[in-house]
């Protein structure tokens, strides 16, 4: 228990450090809040001087004006301080939480793939929007509630001490009970909203989950079924909507009838102190002598003088959600970027690539084993295989995107360590099966991996890649905008545009990972012609379920299970009649 | 917002009932500072402490009184929103059912499922805070300035121009305040796509060196994205200090002219404290309402998104035909289908197929297979010519008698959270002996019988199978609905050669008595249909047997790789 306190109070410290970054905003911020809060709460004792200084017959207008004068230029300052520093701070959590956010992004592209796998598209997702405005509404309301709350509390006190310590005292020792009840509320209502939150994930997973099928549903006639479902915990929606909305709405009014009440014994104390403070009264004499006009500061004091404590408790609240939302951030930040791997330069061209009794494991468990081939310069590598045999983690190697974890990965003559991770990656080109598209032109995609390019090279890569009849139809061609998953495009289409991305860069290395898979068999033919144009001389790896596309490589690695199980060109294959062969015949 | 009240069915009356117990809790709130008044006025000037204890007495009954009427609305409101937001949800996760596919498609089941989640409950929310909050503010605030004419008539214009203008001010704040917070909720939706892109480009990313862009494309997101709350929040934080000073300010002129009344003894001293309290009755209504602004405005745009999805067409079921036994299973006659563009995604399309026949279609990339399969199932609506199914066009059937008649299995496996037994009990078939046999035919029982057979758990969207797995799986579902039409969409595009052609064998055997349409990409496994069919760019190229399409149809030759290698038999 005192550990997770501890921790908690380590992350929110470590929140404020990245606030206190932004003290041009942070500290006059406070500033202008605290002396706004203080300056708006003097308001109700001048009015009381004021209303004290109008008696029937008696007035001294000259008084009066003063104290309007007073009031008037204490709310003025005191609303656009106010204003102002809210501006200030609003803009501190959101510069704040900016940070936060960038370096969480930042993170993203510089863990290793392993641990960015570990974690759902979702999960990852949620950290950056839902935790950050978590974390930013937490860290304004934390600030603004503490700082304006305080200065109340504090200012209140003063002022009523300095106008009659007795009655101060009532409403001191009175008020916190209105912080008990609402206290004693939120934390009921913690749990009801977490029942809550349990439902609503139960709904949106059903949902996720019945929607992306509904083709299914709906051509075997489950919708019905599926609708009965829904309605169930529809149902069970209700009613933990309906606790947990009424819980929440339970603390207006309790607070307000604890106030009302303590403003009912405050009238009673204050009209029978007024009574007493006739000269010589009893009220007088212990020095607690009260005017209408200070009984009406008074009332307006115990109107507000809760606000604080419930300010304090919801914050709270708003603070823990801040701080499990930010441990969340900082639980991926806290770990350690992908290492740069060596600083030996990438010479070219590079002469080969070589496994040796290479191993690697996701987990515990050993995935890849006694992994031994080798690339020479200049040839073609085809890998192929059962479905999760290991080829394309054989690609993950190379790339670097895993590492191996027995046996050695040589590149170039050396262990593959040596060199820059960046630096072996830029010397290949690749294209994947599951394609990535961003959301900008045609151009933009195409030209991803040479910005520079010129609007001609762009064409040439585009045409090499089939993609040009495509684009014509295209309303405002190669500067369509295309959405970032690329829906409104074919898998093929998507897969073309990959294509002519590497064709553009010309890579000294290739690798294709089912790149034509969604490609039909003729456009991949061309294709693979322009591949065999751009591939003269250059190291190629080829993962391929259409085996006659590879059947002219310099060396087949027959991969099931993780292991090797033959190797060769496609004619020792072939006369070993081995599972390639198998293959081959499962093919035609 | 307004259009979506009509789902307050049920719930009408608590949300009538609710801002009215509200209203007679506000009304009860507004005596209070009459009672202050008399005491000052008549129980402390008379010295009368008895008095002065009876009327504190009566403040804090009036007050429970109060309570009593603020609870019923705190419930009722709850009731009724909620209430709302639980029949949005049903009436709209049954219309996404009904929806047209294509509309659907377009939307992605994430936007689909948040108009669920997200923004129904924030509609809900803003719905509640409007029957508990909103409507109290007017009414305090119109009620404050009637009292205080009642008080004090002469005066009346204080509290009546300081309760408008403290409503102009809110007014013009939240009419800005809503649009700059959409604003800035649209960047929010530009941080979060920009995530979801970058986390599926990691491999990409990291292969071109693109780190450096896609954090400096980040970093303007995230800027603009800070600019747009900071002006957002920039008008939200003006409504508190605008209110103060406003009432404030009224507070100062009733403090000159009511000096004066008492002066004459026009007005009491307790009545002059009576009207500044009724100012700050107003300014603290007013400050409420300032903390509802960014709820609200959520509200209302959650309820714009959501209406947007109702706003959708949904597919409209037939009358009911009775099936001709007689007549061909599948008839489609000059048959296209256009997604709105100027070029059909497919076109022209003539078919004939018997009962026992197989339908071979292959096709280049977009050529418009899989929105031949749907026009099949009528997932989509021919928007020329017709398709008919056992003698009637297709939009004739009812629902269910369609899908008693053409089965789909599609390239994208669907399964559900749940075990095998049960998915494939989606089928209408719940005999494990004809599940087994099926399961065997899709050759999908090797891999669960080591695991707990037809009960092996199933995750959500069948996660814990491979691509392959799960086509295998919904295959045998397709095959246990022994429909007479068996439409297979390249339903075993992530299997292996090996693997596809003994799933493709022994489903042929089976399917004997079938119009089976077989759609692929691979030539191998449509060169035994009876008559194929070949795409390209939503057009029909070619229509015929193996042998004759390899004499007359160049693609067919390109697509079956018998061109270069003729020779070579790859």
């Amino acid at each position: 228990m005192k550990k997770v306190r501890k921790e908690k109070f380590s992350v929110i410290s470590r929140i404020l450090g990245y606030a206190l970054k932004h003290k041009s905003c942070f500290i006059p911020g406070m500033a202008l809040v605290i002396i706004g809060t203080a300056l708006s709460l003097l308001a109700p004792v001048l009015t009381g001087m004021a209303i004290d200084s109008a008696v029937e017959g008696g007035t001294d207008f000259s008084v009066i004006a003063r104290y309007c004068v007073i009031i008037a230029a204490c709310v003025a300052i005191s609303g656009i301080s106010v204003w102002t520093g809210n501006i200030l701070l609003s803009r501190l959590s959101f510069l704040t939480v900016r940070d936060i956010r960038r370096e969480l992004f930042d993170k993203l592209l510089s863990l290793p793939l392993s641990r960015i796998e570990r974690h759902s598209r979702g999960d990852l997702m949620t950290r950056m929007t839902a935790f950050g405005e978590n974390l930013s509404d937490g860290l304004y309301q934390g600030i603004m509630q503490l700082s304006a709350g305080l200065v109340t509390l504090l200012m209140t006190i003063v002022c009523m001490y300095v106008m009659n310590w007795a009655v101060a005292t009532l409403v001191v020792l009175l008020t916190p009970v209105s912080a008990f009840v609402s206290a004693a509320i939120a934390k009921r209502n913690r749990v009801t909203f977490a029942k809550q939150s349990v439902n609503m994930e139960k709904m949106s997973g059903l949902a996720e989950e019945h929607l992306s099928g509904t083709r299914v549903l709906r051509s075997y006639g489950r919708v019905e079924e599926s609708e009965e479902q829904f309605a169930k915990i529809n149902r069970e929606l209700f009613k933990s909507g309906l606790s947990s909305q009424f819980a929440g709405a339970l603390v207006n009014p309790v607070s307000r009838i604890v106030n009302n009440i303590i403003y009912a014994v405050v009238a009673i104390v204050g009209g029978v102190f007024i009574i007493g403070s006739d000269p010589g009264g009893w009220a007088s004499n212990i020095g607690a002598g009260l005017t209408l006009g200070g009984l009406s500061a008074f009332l307006a004091y115990a109107n507000q003088f809760a606000k604080p404590f419930n300010d304090v408790t919801s914050v709270t609240a708003e603070l823990q959600t801040a701080a499990s939302a930010a441990r969340r951030i900082f639980e991926l930040t806290d770990q350690a970027d992908e290492d740069k791997g060596g600083t030996m330069p990438v010479a070219h061209p590079v002469s080969g690539i070589e496994f040796r009794d290479a191993s690697f494991s996701y987990s515990d468990k050993p995935f890849m084993e006694h992994i031994t081939f080798a690339a020479k310069q200049g040839q073609k590598i085809a890998l192929v295989g059962t479905t999760g045999s290991g080829k394309t983690t054989i690609i993950n190697l190379i790339m670097r995107f895993y590492d191996i974890t027995g046996g050695r990965l040589i590149f170039d003559g050396n262990d593959i360590e040596n060199y820059p991770r960046e630096g072996v990656r830029r010397a290949f080109g690749m294209v994947l099966q599951d394609t990535w598209l961003f959301s900008g032109t045609v151009r933009d995609n195409i030209a991803y991996g040479k910005p520079d390019a010129s609007p001609e090279e762009i064409r040439r890569a585009a045409d090499a890649a089939h993609l040009d009849k495509f684009i014509s139809t295209l309303e405002n061609g190669y500067d369509t905008l295309i959405s970032g998953d690329g829906e409104e495009l074919s898998e093929g289409q998507k897969q073309l545009i990959a294509i002519a991305r590497v064709f553009l860069t010309s890579p000294e290395m290739l690798i294709l990972d089912e790149a034509t898979a969604s490609v039909d068999a003729m456009t991949e033919r061309a294709v693979q012609a322009a591949f065999a144009d751009l591939l003269g001389g250059k190291t190629s790896f080829i993962v391929a379920h259409r085996l006659s596309t590879i059947r002219d490589s310099d060396l087949i690695v027959v991969m099931d299970k993780g292991h090797i199980i033959e190797s060769g060109t496609h004619e020792q294959l072939v006369t070993a009649g081995g599972f390639y062969t198998k293959m081959l015949r499962a093919a035609e | 917002m307004l259009k979506l009240l009509k789902y307050l069915k049920g719930y009408r009356a608590a949300a009538i009932a609710a801002p009215l117990f509200k209203i007679i809790e506000a009304i009860i709130e507004l005596i209070i500072p009459l009672i202050v008044a008399y005491m000052i006025d008549h129980a402390i000037a008379d010295e009368n402490i008895t008095l002065v204890i009876g009327l504190g007495a009566l403040m804090a009954g009036l007050s429970c009184v109060g309570l009593g009427f603020s609870l019923s609305c705190q419930y009722l409101a709850s009731k009724a929103a909620v209430g709302l937001g639980c029949n949005i949800r049903k009436a709209l996760y049954s219309h996404l059912h009904k929806l047209n596919l294509g509309d659907a498609d377009r939307m992605g089941t994430g936007a689909l499922v948040n108009r669920l989640s997200t923004d129904v409950t924030q509609a809900q929310q803003g719905f509640a805070m409007f029957l508990r909050l909103m409507l109290r503010a007017p009414v305090i605030a119109a009620g404050g300035a009637i009292m205080s004419i009642i008080v004090a008539p002469s005066l009346w214009y204080i509290g009546v121009s300081a309760g408008v203008a403290a409503f102009i001010v809110l007014l013009v704040v939240m009419n800005a305040g809503v649009s700059r917070f959409s604003a800035m909720q649209k960047r929010l939706d530009d941080i979060s796509r920009f995530t979801g892109e970058t986390i599926r480009g990691e491999r990409v990313i990291r292969a071109f060196a693109g780190e450096k862009r896609s954090k400096d494309k980040f970093d303007k997101a995230l800027d603009s994205h800070c600019r747009a709350a900071v002006a957002a929040s920039a008008l939200s934080c003006l409504l508190t200090p605008a209110a103060t000073v406003i009432i404030n300010a009224a507070v100062v002129v009733l403090l000159w002219l009511g000096g004066g009344m008492v002066n004459d003894g026009t007005l009491s001293s307790g009545d002059l404290i009576a009207l500044v309290n009724y100012l700050n009755q107003i300014m603290l209504a007013l400050i409420t309402t300032a903390t509802l602004m960014v709820l609200i405005s959520k509200a209302i745009s959650s309820a714009a998104r959501i209406n947007a999805v109702f706003d959708l067409a949904e597919d409209q079921s037939g009358d009911g035909a009775i099936p001709d036994p007689d007549a061909p299973l599948v008839e489609l006659k000059d048959a296209s289908y256009s997604f709105g563009g100027e070029e059909n995604a497919v076109g022209g399309l003539n078919i004939t197929l018997r009962r026992g026949e197989t339908l071979g279609v292959i096709g280049t990339t977009g050529s418009g297979k899989s929105t031949l399969a749907g026009l099949l199932v009528r997932f989509y609506r021919a928007t020329e010519g017709s398709v008919r199914i056992a003698g009637n066009n297709i939009l004739d059937y009812t629902d269910e008698q369609l899908r008693s008649l053409v089965t789909l299995a599609p390239q994208k496996p669907l399964l559900f959270s749940g075990t095998v037994r049960e998915n494939l009990a989606m089928s209408g078939c719940n005999d494990p002996e004809k599940m087994q046999d099926k399961l065997n035919i899709a050759r999908a029982w090797e891999f669960i019988s080591d695991k707990e057979g037809l009960d092996t758990p199933v995750t959500q969207k069948g996660n814990n199978f491979s691509g392959g797995e799960k086509q295998r799986l919904s295959l045998a579902r397709a095959l246990l609905r022994d429909a007479p039409v068996l439409v297979l969409d390249d339903a075993a595009s992530a299997l292996d050669y090996v693997t596809e052609a003994e799933v493709m064998q022994s489903v042929r055997r089976t399917c004997r008595d079938k119009a089976v349409i077989n759609i692929s990409q691979r030539a191998g496994t449509i060169r035994r249909a009876d008559k194929i069919l070949v795409l390209d760019g939503g057009r029909v190229m070619g229509y015929g047997t193996h042998q004759q399409l390899l004499e007359n149809c160049e693609l067919y030759r390109m697509l079956s790789g018998k061109t270069e290698t003729a020779g070579g038999q790859a």
